[in-house]
């Protein structure tokens, strides 16, 4: 009992904890939020699998609403519920908020400027390389699930429908 | 400064399109333009042009902030925080909820079938995200290049992407990418 408590506690994230990891998805995630949630959520705290990260992502695109906060969401509750879900968003925008509308109501008149444009170009250019590389690291555990779900699904036989070699082929791809 | 019923009327609107905003916040814009500007004429289409503008300027989350401008250009302060929440609130609930229903299926084999057919949507559509970025940043062969290589570096080392976002700045600032 006490080992079970102990352990539990060990791995409890602190609210504080989840607020400081989605402020840095949030303050660096102009260039794409997801390079930053992985980079953080997967590869620093380890909180979740590339696998617990691509599903969560994969719910949040199919839902309406800014993808990034609802990875922020998710994160959130997976560690600590819905107390967890209320510090990623807090972390995610009560001080990028407050920074960002004092500096956009300060210079909404400068934001045109030619420098200003060709230095967000170039950002944006290393960016987008950042994000197709961010998809090809989550596509890349499964180079071979296609191949093996595939010789899975022929090898099962004729009957096309094959449900039960279906849920086989997905059953081992998650195991793999 | 307009009257507090516009404010109402702006916060249940962005509220409903936020809510409906399948693929990102950026898919429901030219509505939102639609109902600030020609609908209801609080801002000009200058005005939110420029709010777009500095919004995807501003590091932090995009495009709550540019609801909040706008909402602080009509309103002030008010008008900012019903705008932001607005945008955020509604998809935020359900996100929570979703997550909640898919976490209590975890093991179901459908739920097991339908992940592993997402893998390569999802994937997909952030390696499409990333070059429709690529495209909108310019097609001279030094931004190419510079996409390629950050997107190389990126994969081949645990390099903080910061510094790669830095060195693109720099070269656009430098009018290596025009």
């Amino acid at each position: 009992m006490s080992t079970a408590l102990a352990l539990q506690q060990s791995i409890r994230v602190s609210l504080g904890a989840i607020a400081k990891a989605f402020l840095t998805v949030s303050v660096f995630g102009f260039s794409g939020g997801i390079v930053w949630a992985r980079r953080i959520v997967v590869e620093q705290r380890a909180w979740l699998s590339d696998a617990e990260f691509l599903d969560i992502v994969s719910l949040c695109q199919f839902l309406p609403g800014p993808n990034i906060i609802g990875i922020a969401v998710c994160t959130g509750t997976k560690l600590r519920g819905a107390p967890g879900a209320l510090a990623a968003i807090a972390g995610f925008l009560v001080l990028p908020w407050s920074a960002g509308l004092a500096l956009g109501v300060l210079c909404l008149r400068h934001a045109q400027a030619p420098l200003l444009r060709h230095v967000l170009g170039g950002v944006s250019a290393a960016a987008a390389g950042l994000l197709i590389a961010t998809g090809l690291r989550l596509l890349l555990p499964h180079r071979r699930r296609a191949i093996d779900d595939w010789l899975g699904c022929i090898g099962s036989g004729p009957n096309d429908l094959c449900p039960p070699a279906v849920t086989d082929c997905a059953g081992r791809a998650i195991a793999a | 400064m307009k009257p507090a019923s516009g404010l109402l009327a702006l916060t249940v609107h962005l509220a409903i399109v936020s809510s409906i905003s399948f693929g990102g916040f950026p898919t429901v814009l030219p509505d939102v333009r639609a109902f600030v500007v020609s609908t209801h004429g609080w801002i000009t289409d200058q005005d939110f042009t420029n709010i777009f503008a500095m919004a995807q300027a501003i590091p932090g989350p995009n495009m709550i902030l540019m609801m909040g401008l706008i909402g602080w250009k009509v309103w002030g302060l008010a008008g900012a925080l019903a705008a932001s929440t607005a945008t955020f609130a509604p998809p935020c609930a359900i996100y929570f909820a979703a997550y909640r229903l898919m976490h209590r299926f975890q093991e179901a084999h459908w739920q097991r079938v339908l992940r592993s057919a997402l893998i390569p949507v999802t994937t997909g559509l952030i390696i499409a995200s990333g070059l429709v970025m690529a495209q909108a940043a310019g097609t001279t062969w030094t931004a190419i290049a510079v996409t390629s290589a950050a997107a190389i570096v990126m994969l081949t080392t645990r390099l903080n992407p910061l510094w790669l976002l830095a060195a693109g700045g720099a070269l656009g600032g430098l009018g290596f990418l025009v």
